[in-house]
């Protein structure tokens, strides 16, 4: 029998992170990644979000079930960021189920990963660190991002049996030294982007799944002794990402198929609607 | 009452008079005993088997001819029609041991028949009934292949067109992916009959692929999924094929509101069966958890652990509630069924396969073993996801869903009528299936009524207990149950919030016109009905003292993380609540009975 294309496809293709400075986006971009790639990444200072803040009353709205936590933040630098990376992701989320900001939910699973409540179209991850906000939006399945400092010194802190599983630490072992701060932090950020993909922040341990990466291929999942885990619906990246980060990315495609129609407006299929109504409307009558 | 054929009942000797419940855990556990311990290697239909079968992408033959062997078709077929099918509430936990093995076996055997032959059961004509009867009972196949949907995946990408002919129907196009297409021995098929998809734009039709003229009948190739990989799934492409007037199910142009009485019943039902899958995933998790050497500390002094397995059953827990109240409600309350079966297929495969993600804090490294012991909790992985169709699924759930919510909204739910009790037990028979009924859409909520109705009517334990736990003081702590009014007037507070924002929303009158803030509210409303089932199955439990599910433990918990979901405030459990539902947990891993309200006798 003939096999036909489908399911998904091994290692995909990602788009480049784009910079936005505040609510004016651009945000056509990442729904054009979005429809492209199935993928859309943005970056953005937390610095020019800050000053682009909106007023109370806008905020307010845009916060909406949020406003709570953000007077209950503990200091004003906290609740700043707060502020800044929750109109972020409201901002993508829009952008990529094209409504509005202030109509959109967002929900916190009980691990505490953010989703857009009733929007399953898309599910979309955040991670900040120092200035960076970092926001990866999938239709494809699930998505997990990661971002730190490029020239954060993780080398001779003693982290590596942390972080590390024992296939990893032999594989560092044979880095030349002057690379072996980056491979470090390229396991970290991939270990974190692909726990918080699945939801489990810090809580599936590091050193019970491994990474090999190697320059300028996708990275590959490997259980604790190193062998290669071999599920081609993930794709594992690092990137630079806002300049002086490195950011990392995972993805799970869960084979829903390519170039989805994201937007809210059409998700809702007109025909079963209308239908409905009809019914209800005959009972009234 | 049900009657038995011998084939279920065999291996269950003695069984002294038992009620509803009492039979249905017999039948599972003789389907159970027939497939045997999934554990054991030699199994010719054990894991080691399926994963190996999955490997290859191929459907376990072996496990093909013990379905048919068992004639778990009739299950499938109502008893007036000479099957089994009393009650749809029974179906899917009946299907659970299939799914606790391998849910493509569950799917290409069972699923597709179901929701095939279920078109027909409540639409088609008395010759069509028996026509489909025939066949299952005869272990045949039925298929389908649905019209399209917007944010559609393979199986609703494409549809047929269907124009009336001399002597019946040309039906044309094609599908390129139609579970069991090559092997069916009926298809029900919608086809396009007219423009868009609102009124005259859909017909439905049965009819036998192998029947109809060969020479216009093109077999498109295998086409393959990401999970349940040995699913024979192929395309059909007609070329103006001759169908007779007897082919048509239903009135010419119907299709699309004949396919909405169907729905509640295939949306109610396969999440039940799917709580199948969640069962061996947690089993599996809680058997690597005691193996010796699996933590370095005591797995009890492992909290992480602890958690993951309590939380993970729990919210089995409620996926049940929530499914078994769907379920018994097409029978009960069958003109209010039609949201309430949506808002379990949005929400029980989600709560599935977040708990299943969640388990890997137990499982480590051999959350990514593909072979061994532990290898079925990936592959269930997997298969989650294709069984339960994904984004589609949640998308034409919340088409079902958004139209009442503003009708919702004017529901007066505090003082509004009694929630009948036969919703929530599982030992009483429901009223056979009445499609007349059915098809009217109710546009009411009977369920969501029981949240206040359950804070009124707290057994003496519980609110006495909340009396000493609000009273405060050193050593102050009330028994077993205390956060629950806590818990229940958030979720009034909720409800209140909810129909507050619901009656926003677009009106009624004319065309629906999409609302952005029915999304959410969806997702909301969809938490507070599984937190009302949940409340009523606990409060009508059959279970005596001393039985888990009679003990207020598992509920505060589920409702605990119910409120979490919801982003309200919930009280601080009581520790002992975790540890009570995790040394169930184990209990039940030690024991081999199911993680579900049947607590069924397991084979291994």
């Amino acid at each position: 029998m003939r096999l036909m294309p489908g399911g998904p496809r091994t290692s995909r293709l990602l788009p480049r992170p784009h910079q936005v400075s505040g609510v004016a986006g651009p945000w056509d971009r990442v729904a054009e990644d979005l429809r492209r790639y199935g993928v859309g990444l943005v970056s953005a200072s937390l610095a020019d979000w800050e000053a682009n803040r909106p007023g109370d009353a806008e905020l307010r709205a845009l916060l909406g079930r949020d406003w709570g936590r953000y007077v209950a933040a503990p200091n004003p630098r906290l609740r700043e960021r707060f502020v800044a990376s929750r109109a972020l992701v409201k901002y993508v989320a829009a952008a990529a189920v094209r409504a509005v900001p202030e109509e959109l939910e967002l929900g916190y699973a009980l691990t505490g990963r953010l989703y857009v409540r009733g929007c399953d179209q898309v599910d979309l991850s955040l991670t900040h660190c120092g200035d960076l906000l970092f926001v990866g939006v999938t239709s494809l399945g699930v998505i997990g991002v990661d971002a730190e400092p490029a020239d954060r010194t993780l080398c001779g802190m003693g982290v590596e049996r942390l972080m590390c599983t024992p296939w990893e630490l032999a594989m560092l072992a044979e880095t030349p030294a002057d690379q072996h701060n980056a491979r470090l932090l390229g396991l970290w950020t991939l270990k974190e982007a692909y726990s918080k993909a699945l939801g489990q922040g810090l809580l599936f341990p590091f050193t019970e799944f491994g990474f090999e990466v190697s320059d300028g291929r996708p990275a590959e999942l490997r259980r604790a002794d190193g062998t290669p885990v071999g599920d081609l619906a993930w794709t594992f990246r690092t990137m630079p990402v806002g300049g002086r980060y490195l950011g990392a990315v995972a993805l799970h495609d869960t084979g829903r198929g390519p170039a989805r129609d994201t937007a809210v407006g059409t998700a809702l299929d007109q025909g079963l609607s209308a239908a409905i109504h009809r019914s209800l409307n005959a009972r009234d009558a | 009452m049900t009657q038995h054929g011998a084939l279920i009942d065999a291996g269950v000797a003695g069984s002294s008079p038992l009620d509803r419940l009492g039979l249905v855990r017999n039948r599972i556990a003789a389907v159970e005993a027939a497939f045997g311990d999934p554990w054991d290697r030699m199994n010719p239909v054990g894991h080691t088997a399926i994963i190996a079968a999955d490997d290859a992408e191929e459907l376990l033959a072996a496990g093909v001819e013990r379905y048919d062997r068992l004639g778990l078709n009739a299950e499938l077929v109502p008893e007036q029609y000479g099957g089994k099918l009393d009650g749809l509430d029974t179906l899917g936990p009946l299907l659970r041991p299939l799914y606790r093995r391998d849910a493509t076996l569950a799917v290409a055997c069972g699923l597709t028949s179901f929701m095939g032959s279920m078109i027909v059961w409540l639409n088609g004509d008395r010759a069509q009934r028996q026509r489909v009867a025939d066949v299952l009972l005869d272990s045949g196949r039925v298929a389908i292949a649905f019209q399209r949907f917007e944010h559609e995946n393979e199986f609703v990408r494409e549809e047929f067109r269907a124009v009336r002919s001399v002597g019946g129907y040309l039906l044309q196009g094609r599908k390129s992916a139609i579970n069991n297409a090559d092997s069916a021995d009926l298809l029900v098929a919608f086809a396009g009959v007219g423009p868009g998809s609102g009124a005259g734009s859909h017909s439905i039709f049965l009819f036998d692929p192998a029947a109809v003229p060969q020479a216009n009948v093109r077999r498109l190739g295998r086409h393959k999924t990401a999970g349940a990989r040995g699913l024979q799934i192929a395309g059909l492409e007609l070329r103006d094929c001759p169908l007779p007037p007897e082919a048509l199910v239903g009135e010419w142009g119907r299709g699309v509101e004949l396919g909405l009485r169907a729905f509640p019943l295939i949306h109610a039902t396969v999440p039940s069966m799917v709580i199948g899958m969640a069962d061996t995933a947690l089993r599996t998790a809680a058997r690597f958890a005691q193996q010796r050497g699996a933590f370095s500390r005591p797995l009890a002094e492992v909290p992480r652990a602890r958690a993951a397995l309590a939380g993970t059953f729990v919210d089995l827990l409620a996926g049940d509630c929530l499914s078994l109240v769907a379920t018994r409600a097409l029978h009960v309350l069958p003109e209010e069924c039609d949201v309430l079966a949506a808002v379990v297929k949005y929400l029980v495969p989600k709560l599935v396969g977040e708990s299943l993600y969640r388990l890997s804090v137990v499982m480590g490294d051999t959350f990514h073993a593909r072979h061994g012991e532990h290898a079925i909790f990936r592959k269930h992985l997997r298969d989650l996801a294709t069984v339960t169709f994904g984004h589609v699924s949640s998308a034409v759930c919340q088409a079902t869903i958004a139209p009442y919510l503003p009708r919702i909204a004017a529901d007066r739910w505090s003082t509004g009528q009694e929630t009948p009790s036969v919703l929530f037990r599982q030992d009483e028979a429901v009223p056979a299936l009445d499609p007349e009924r059915l098809a009217h859409f109710g546009g009411r909520d009977g369920l969501c009524a029981y949240v206040g109705h359950a804070t009124r009517t707290w057994p003496i334990g519980v609110a006495g207990a909340a009396a000493v736990d609000a009273a405060g003081g050193p050593g102050a702590a009330g028994g077993p149950g205390r956060t629950l009014p806590r818990q229940s007037e958030l979720l009034l507070e909720e409800l209140a919030e909810l129909q507050e924002a619901c009656r926003g929303l677009g009106q009624l009158d004319g065309q629906f016109a999409p609302d952005t803030r029915a999304f959410p509210l969806t997702d909301r409303y969809a938490l507070v009905l599984t937190a009302a089932s949940c409340l009523g199955v606990w409060l009508n439990t059959s279970a005596g003292p001393g039985d888990f599910l009679a003990d207020p433990a598992w509920l505060e918990m589920a409702l605990h993380r119910i409120l979490r979901r919801l982003g309200q405030p919930a009280p601080d459990l009581p520790p002992e609540v975790e540890v009570r539902v995790f040394e169930e947990v184990l209990l039940r891993a030690r024991e081999a009975t199911s993680y579900d309200l049947y607590g069924s006798r397991l084979a291994g």
